[in-house]
């Protein structure tokens, strides 16, 4: 599983500078020299190997790809090349402290990481939707 | 992106403009590299939150491990804990701190700064 997901998380990384650019539209990333088809293919392309091994190695785990850039999003102000090893970053330690939070709740039974991920993520993707005037 | 457009920094140095909340980091002449402080600030707090989760892991299960046992185990690679620490947790550490990597950056790439387009069509 592992070069899929070394080779996934450097396209999405490679792509950084393009994705900013493509935050600001498609024409404005245009004229400021980026092939926004390039920079769209290698962003998918780099997210489904990265989630395809995810999944193959751990199983489904719900939210976390949903609610950590939307934190990371919130706690810096910079773009994607800080965004991007601060949402990995924080995906990390978040799943990490579910599994052994899944561990010790119910002890000795185990409650899967999925679950709690999904116990602290679907509060946060309530918040985000019911705030007014955030894209989600 | 977010918050209030601040005023660019005359770069002490060099007496080029840069970008407000940035510190050109020099080691060398031909390498310079842009550090954004408040997302350094923000990494390092995030890689101690990883390593008290991380040592936490190690520490509960059904049996609980002292950090101090979990040390030893890990630098002598032998002990009364061996199996427990190098075989069951470890791994499960390592691959959760690579899943929650492979799904934040996933996450991320396909996701817009708030209030913009996405840059994935979906």
């Amino acid at each position: 599983m592992l070069p899929f997901l070394v080779a996934g998380a450097l396209l999405v990384l490679a792509c950084a500078r393009g994705l900013d650019a493509l935050a600001l539209g498609d024409e404005t990333a245009r004229a400021l020299g980026h092939r926004v088809g390039v920079v769209r293919v290698c962003a998918a392309l780099g997210a489904t190997l990265l989630v395809a091994s995810a999944v193959a190695a751990a199983g489904p785990i719900a939210f976390v790809g949903l609610a950590v850039p939307h934190l990371a999003r919130r706690l810096t102000s910079g773009g994607h090349r800080s965004l991007l090893p601060l949402s990995a970053l924080l995906g990390a330690a978040l799943l990490v402290a579910a599994d052994v939070a899944g561990r010790v709740v119910r002890s000795p039974a185990e409650v899967p990481a999925g679950v709690m991920t999904a116990l602290v993520g679907v509060p946060v993707l309530v918040v985000l939707v019911r705030r007014k005037g955030t894209a989600v | 992106m977010t918050g209030t457009a601040q005023p660019s920094e005359r770069d002490r140095t060099t007496g080029t403009f840069r970008p407000a909340g940035v510190t050109v980091l020099r080691p060398h002449p031909a390498i310079s590299l842009v550090l954004h402080r408040r997302s350094a600030a923000v990494a390092a707090t995030l890689l101690l939150l990883l390593a008290v989760a991380m040592t936490a892991a190690a520490c509960f299960g059904q049996t609980y491990i002292s950090p101090a046992e979990v040390w030893h185990t890990l630098r002598t690679g032998s002990g009364q804990y061996e199996l427990v620490v190098l075989e069951l947790r470890v791994p499960r550490i390592v691959l959760g701190a690579l899943v929650g990597v492979a799904l934040g950056l996933a996450g991320r790439s396909c996701r817009p700064s708030p209030g913009i387009r996405w840059p994935v069509r979906m």
